[in-house]
């Protein structure tokens, strides 16, 4: 009985005092030169093979880093199979893409431009048409040595990605020590979040992000999408749904949610997750509690876009 | 120097090696302080990640692993990169790493998974803690107890656990849900297990230890050799060090003796020349270049064949490469010829240069004789030539006939070629015997004659020949010659000048008796014999008298000139007795001949001789001199005699003339003049006899009555004392015609007031008779005989 109690003690001290959730730093290390390249080169539908496409069309930054639809539209008007996960404080992102199958930025940036269901170009293409502006050709040498090449295009492209942070949300104020940036409601979520289990997976400076995790862990999770997660990179099946888990921040703003866009709103979502991944049953009360605290995850823009 | 050489380049390469291994270790040891760091931290980021894996029980923060994870896998990329990887040049170094990198990928991945148990687990976990309370079965107590403590209870097996729970009847809807975390709690917590020991077994911790210590031996034992090779090098750098320092001591020291030799050689009044082995030139000094007038790029890489003048025949070359091909030194004389054709003797040794036994090159040092040898042909040529007519000379004839059996010779003699000497004068006379010499060259020629024409004296001139069958027309040839020269006209300049010629012949064969007369002698022999009686020529014969009467001349000539040479003409003195006072009243000075031995000769045997080889007036000045240094301070009076040839001979009177001018007591002084046939000018002994007069001097006619006297001429020379000849005193006493003879000239001389002399008064009775005839004076040896001194 007594290792009974210290289990339980134990289990429970450790989740009250250790802090699982970082704020996003203020202060963050890029080169604006080449930041501000990659910000021209994010908007540049040049990089689509028919010039109507650029990461910003399905990464509206401004609103929550992706797009409000289930599955981004392609060139020709190509319907993609997978929710576009957002740009924002990708950075601090253990893996990129749902799958994880780009270990880094730098890779994940060029596949997008390749995919013939998205941009469908490729680099030597997006080279030439870049050559023929003044701009890129100026800007190219004064940022590289050697000018326009693929390497720098995602080099830039990637300094720029990782200036979209978005630091400062009224959370992350309270993290740092501002007792009245949470109203009561959302302090009682925040509780909920860490107490029902969320936390277990959304947790670090990108509350998620920085593992993989099984979709439906006490219940399957009803889709028809075809994407499998981290099998379809390893082929394990052990890793059948397993996907990277999802940034909570600006949360808000990046519905439709899941993979699949399968919840069309953030209530949908808390309790599907609830559900599949807790395996509680979800109490009304505490989805909205949970909603509402969710909603203090939206931080500010990223400084190089501006205000407006 | 291909020593020095040698050594210098071991020493670059050791230098090389040296910089190499150094930059090696450089680089090595860069590199294993790198690589052995990044090892270390490899292995605390493992301890890190173990760490992790072993809280399966704890809610975390993924992102603090992250960091961890990251950086292994950025210092496998930095391991691996372009830069650092290649160093690792064993390959056992690179498939270490490259498996450790595997592996670590496999712990990555193994944390990755486990990070989704472990969330799952610790979620459920905590679940069934707030569940608990409202679970009533006993069954599922006991089992929620074996979960909580299911990490520190070795005995509990999570499968039979898993089991119980299937099997449990479960009454609430949170039993359910209890049930289901349980088996999820179970299920994970094996899952997370399997995960731990799978990572366990990868045992990276292990592998990067051994790793380590592998590559940390490697490298000491890399560095080890690298340590030996550097002392090794350090070392033979030194020696070779110390060597290049001993040899550049000695070189230096050899390039200063070295340049002295060059510039010696440079400036060397011998020509120098250095060829390789194939006699190409490599080396010409500024003395060949001046001798030859070859420039150096003329002779450089040519063989000295190019200063050949083809003088010196194929035999002389192979002896000389034979020579120095075995190594030895050739010394020997070069005729070659300089680049204008120019002749140039050169005394020349060739030295062999060897190196290591094997012949190298060549060095010839010349010297250029060639002025000395032209200096010396054109003495040969003086010797052996005639410089006028470019004829050979008696030397060279007596070359050509060394070994003839048979010798025919012609001795030619122009006649009183004097006369036309003092005619036309010495530039007529020379071009007449260049004309002459080619004359009697083209006589040879135009004949056909097997003869040779040589030059003698000023204008004789000889014909040779060897062959026998001219000996029986000798004398027809002879005639010829004579006959055509006699009608030949020569014409120099206005002048058509005849010439006669005399021919002293001679002939030896191999039957002619060895004689001590050779033909030279022979020919000049009959020369002279054809001159003496007037004939055009002369045949010598053998048994000739002239022979007998050539050879004593030529004897006492020789004795003669030996003695005037070695001042053995003495004048001797006869006292001349005055009859009345038996005193002396004068001396005779006599010359006497003293030989080489001592004995005393008499003029007899020499004054004929010295009469016919014009060195009377020789001996008659040699007497002067020596008399009147005698009588010099004396008021003695004494007497000298005097012939016809030193009155004619006008460089004779003028020194007599001078002597008496320069003596005190001339009154002293009288000349015996011996009065026969051969005085041809008159006048002139006239003239002389009064101009000593008027000196004071006194005139003796001497052996008066001997033979022809022309009485009348006598008494016009204004003669003050007769002396009667010896051969008529002589025998006084004995033939009483001498006696009238006697007589008769004294009175004819006491008529002219002249005194008269007595010789050969050799006994009593003679001076008695000549006494009684009145001779005022006395001579002989019945008072004195000539003594030296007075």
């Amino acid at each position: 009985m007594l290792l009974k109690q210290i289990a339980i003690i134990s289990l429970s001290l450790l989740l009250f005092t250790k802090e699982l959730i970082t704020p996003i730093p203020q202060g963050i290390d890029y080169d604006m030169k080449k930041a501000l390249l990659g910000k021209k080169l994010f908007f540049e539908t040049k990089l689509s093979a028919d010039n109507t496409l650029s990461c910003a069309s399905c990464h509206i930054i401004k609103n929550g880093g992706d797009d409000d639809i289930k599955f981004s539209i392609g060139i020709n008007g190509q319907r993609g199979n997978i929710n576009s996960p957002t740009v924002l404080n990708t950075r601090y992102n253990f893996r990129q893409f749902w799958n994880g199958r780009a270990s880094s930025l730098k890779i994940q940036a060029v596949g997008p431009i390749h995919n013939p269901k998205e941009m469908g170009s490729n680099f030597n293409q997006v080279i030439l048409k870049l050559k023929k502006e003044a701009y890129y050709q100026k800007q190219f040498l004064i940022v590289f040595k050697d000018g326009i090449t693929k390497d720098n295009i995602v080099d830039a492209i990637v300094e720029f990605e990782k200036a979209l942070t978005t630091p400062n949300s009224r959370f992350d104020k309270y993290l740092r020590g501002d007792k009245f940036a949470l109203s009561s409601i959302e302090l009682e979520g925040f509780n909920l979040f860490k107490s029902l289990g969320c936390i277990s997976c959304h947790n670090g400076v990108n509350i998620g992000g920085n593992l993989y995790q099984k979709i439906g862990i006490l219940e399957n999770y009803q889709t028809t999408n075809k994407n499998l997660g981290l099998y379809d990179v390893t082929g394990d099946e052990e890793d059948k749904n397993y996907f990277k888990v999802p940034t909570l921040r600006n949360i808000s703003k990046s519905a439709p949610y899941f993979h699949d866009g399968g919840a069309k709103n953030l209530t949908d979502a808390i309790e599907i997750m609830i559900r599949l991944q807790l395996g509680r049953i979800p109490k009304r009360d505490d989805v909205i509690k949970l909603e509402k605290f969710l909603r203090t995850l939206d931080g500010e823009d990223p400084i190089i876009m501006g205000k407006q | 120097m291909k020593y020095t050489n040698f050594l210098i380049f071991i020493t670059l390469l050791i230098l090389l090696t040296l910089a190499k291994n150094m930059n090696d270790i450089r680089y090595k040891a860069d590199n294993f302080f790198i690589l052995s760091s990044k090892l270390e931290e490899l292995k605390q980021l493992n301890i890190k990640l173990d760490s992790f894996i072993s809280k399966k029980l704890n809610y975390n923060n993924f992102d603090e692993i992250e960091y961890p994870l990251r950086r292994t896998k950025e210092i496998f990329k930095e391991i691996t990169s372009k830069k650092l990887f290649p160093s690792f040049n064993q390959s056992k170094l690179r498939e270490g790493i490259i498996t450790i990198q595997h592996i670590t990928d496999k712990k990555i991945s193994l944390i990755n998974k486990n990070k989704s148990y472990s969330a799952i687990l610790n979620n459920s976990l905590r679940y069934i803690i707030t569940l608990h309370d409202t679970i009533e079965q006993t069954s599922l107590e006991a089992i929620f107890n074996s979960i909580l403590t299911l990490e520190y209870n070795s005995e509990a097996d999570p499968k039979k656990l898993l089991l119980k729970l299937r099997e449990a009847n479960t009454v609430s809807q949170d039993e359910q849900i209890f049930v289901k975390h349980a088996i999820i709690i179970l299920e994970y917590y094996q899952k997370s297990n399997l995960l731990y020991d799978k990572t366990n077994e990868l045992k990276l911790d292990k592998r990067l230890q051994d790793f380590y210590n592998y590559y940390e031996d490697y490298y000491y034992n890399a560095m080890q050799d690298v340590k030996i090779i550097l002392i090794t090098l350090t070392l033979m750098f030194l020696v070779v060090l110390i060597l290049l320092i001993r040899y550049s001591i000695v070189i230096t020291r050899q390039q200063e003796d070295l340049s002295m030799f060059k510039n010696a050689v440079s400036l060397s009044d011998n020509s120098i020349i250095i060829t390789d082995k194939s006699h190409k030139i490599t080396y010409v000094n500024k003395k060949t270049i001046t001798s030859t007038g070859f420039n150096e790029d003329e002779l450089i890489g040519v063989t000295p064949k190019i200063l050949q003048s083809g003088l010196q025949d194929k035999l002389f070359y192979d002896n000389l490469n034979k020579t120095i091909s075995s190594g030895n030194v050739w010394i020997g004389e070069f005729i070659n010829m300089n680049k204008n054709g120019s002749l140039l003797f050169e005394k020349t040794s060739i030295i062999p240069i060897k190196k290591n036994n094997s012949i190298n090159g060549y060095l010839a040092l010349k010297l250029d004789i060639t002025k000395e040898r032209e200096i010396e042909q054109s003495l040969i040529k003086k010797h052996y030539y005639d410089e006028l007519t470019e004829l050979p000379n008696k030397n060279q004839l007596i070359i050509d006939m060394s070994s003839d059996k048979t010798q025919v010779l012609l001795l030619i003699d122009i006649n009183a070629f004097n006369n036309i000497n003092d005619y036309y004068g010495h530039t007529i006379g020379d071009t007449i015997l260049i004309q002459f010499a080619q004359y009697l060259s083209k006589f040879i020629t135009d004949n056909n004659y097997n003869a040779k024409l040589y030059k003698l004296n000023t204008d004789e001139f000889y014909i040779y020949t060897s062959d026998p069958k001219y000996i029986p027309q000798l004398i027809d040839i002879t005639q010829k010659l004579i006959k055509q020269v006699s009608l030949h006209e020569f014409k120099i300049n206005e002048f058509d000048i005849n010439i006669d010629i005399n021919v002293g012949l001679s002939y030896i064969t191999q039957d002619t008796i060895p004689s001590s007369i050779d033909i030279f002698m022979a020919t000049d022999l009959a020369l002279k014999e054809s001159k003496l009686k007037k004939l055009n020529y002369t045949l010598f014969k053998n048994n000739n008298k002239y022979q007998i009467e050539y050879i004593e001349n030529i004897e006492m000539l020789k004795t003669l000139k030996e003695a005037i040479k070695d001042d053995r003409i003495i004048p001797f003195f006869q006292p001349i007795i005055d009859t009345k006072t038996k005193e002396v009243y004068s001396y005779e000075v006599l010359v006497r001949l003293i030989n080489k031995n001592g004995t005393i000769i008499s003029p007899y045997y020499f004054l004929e001789v010295s009469k016919k080889y014009k060195i009377y007036t020789s001996i008659t000045k040699i007497v002067i001199q020596k008399a009147f240094r005698k009588f010099k301070n004396s008021k003695k009076k004494f007497s000298i005699n005097l012939s016809y040839e030193d009155i004619k001979d006008e460089n004779m009177t003028k020194f007599i003339l001078s002597e008496l001018l320069s003596y005190k007591y001339r009154d002293c002084i009288s000349f015996e003049i011996l009065e026969s046939e051969s005085i041809a000018d008159f006048d002139k002994v006239k003239k002389f006899i009064s101009t000593v007069q008027k000196l004071g001097c006194k005139i003796y006619l001497d052996d008066f009555g001997a033979g022809y006297s022309n009485f009348e001429r006598i008494f016009k020379l204004n003669i003050d004392v007769l002396k009667i000849d010896g051969s008529i005193i002589q025998n006084i006493d004995k033939d009483e015609n001498l006696k009238v003879i006697a007589k008769t000239v004294v009175s004819l001389a006491k008529a002219s007031k002249m005194k008269v002399v007595a010789e050969y008064v050799h006994s009593k009775d003679v001076s008695n008779i000549v006494e009684a005839i009145g001779v005022d004076y006395l001579q002989g040896f019945y008072y004195a005989e000539p003594t030296l001194d007075i």
